[in-house]
């Protein structure tokens, strides 16, 4: 029977010393490919996610646990991708702005909580993946913690530090871009 | 038709690059190592600090203390009990007026100071066991 991680992090406080280890199982490739997309260089992804693990591990005692681990663990690392980047001074623009200039304080009362967007896939996953590419990262970072890594926008605001209303509208922004990307390659958004 | 989140969770994933969890896992054991040697340091330096301000407080404040009016009152508690209950609160009164504050401090704070180091030996011993066990649990994945 697996535990879940509410019963991993009690066991290792316990001095179930696998327990720890299990939940690296459970949340190193999620947060792998987070960090990926902003560091877009394995060796530095190595390092952060190296540096988040660490720290996870130090600060476990100060976790709430009624919260959910892997927000805490994905804000762990968007915190220490941030902190690397600036010590490196390795990126090229900020990892979590909109890049469009738009207001975040667009009107946000008519978007839905994370709509259950339909495409219509007439071109592989493979067209989504190089539109993604196109939108601006702090958009991309939204939509693949959203929709690929499964988090609520509640979630989102947590991990990346922002109000809720502002990742709400990010979020609607980031949809609306990747329909007008893939709208001429006749993979739709509805 | 698929979802949004159908076509997301499609797209392939970056993997982990190989032996980083196993690098994750030796770069803990060293942390807890490091932990556990600052703990062991900290144990015995409080235990060796406590034992010499307990000898500088007894030869300070030892001789001083048992001459004080303090202790004279106290002993006269102690063998006149039956006479000083009828004047207790003077006694006590006198008792609060002559409490040797400075000795009081130099026995006491031996005491906490060996307290928080037995504490702290404790967490060392924990620790140092948690790390023996990390080290056999997790030594194979340590290389991996």
């Amino acid at each position: 029977m697996s535990m879940d991680d509410k019963e991993l992090i009690e066991a290792h406080f316990q001095g179930d010393v696998q327990a720890f280890s299990l939940l690296l199982d459970r949340y190193l490739s999620p947060m792998y490919g987070f960090v990926f997309q902003m560091a877009r260089d394995r060796e530095m992804t190595d390092d952060i996610v190296q540096e988040t693990c660490i720290k996870a591990w130090k600060h476990l005692s100060g976790f709430d646990l009624d919260k959910s681990f892997k927000t805490w663990i994905f804000t762990i690392a968007k915190r220490t991708a941030l902190d690397y980047f600036k010590k490196k001074k390795a990126i090229p623009f900020s990892a979590f702005d909109d890049g469009d200039g738009g207001s975040i304080f667009e009107d946000v009362s008519d978007i839905r909580e994370k709509p259950d967007e339909e495409f219509i896939q007439n071109e592989s996953i493979e067209e989504l993946d190089k539109a993604l590419d196109l939108l601006p990262e702090g958009s991309k970072n939204i939509l693949v913690l959203a929709y690929k890594e499964d988090l609520s926008l509640q979630e989102i605001a947590e991990v990346l530090g922002e109000p809720y209303n502002t990742v709400k509208s990010r979020h609607n922004r980031a949809l609306r871009k990747l329909r007008n990307i893939m709208a001429p390659k006749n993979l739709t958004v509805s | 038709m698929d979802t949004l989140r159908t076509l997301f969770h499609q797209i392939p994933s970056q993997e982990a690059s190989y032996g980083l969890k196993g690098r994750i896992l030796a770069a803990i054991a060293t942390e807890l190592e490091k932990r556990v040697k600052l703990e062991r340091r900290a144990a015995y330096t409080g235990m060796l600090f406590s034992v010499a301000i307990a000898s500088i407080a007894s030869f300070g404040y030892g001789s001083e203390f048992i001459q004080s009016d303090f202790w004279s009152l106290t002993s006269l508690v102690l063998s006149d009990t039956s006479v000083l209950t009828g004047y207790w609160s003077s006694v006590a009164y006198s008792l609060l007026e002559t409490f040797p504050v400075g000795a009081a401090i130099a026995f006491v704070l031996p005491v906490f100071l060996f307290l928080i180091s037995l504490g702290t030996y404790s967490r060392f011993q924990q620790d140092a066991d948690r790390y023996g066990r990390y080290r056999i649990g997790n030594g194979t994945s340590v290389t991996a």
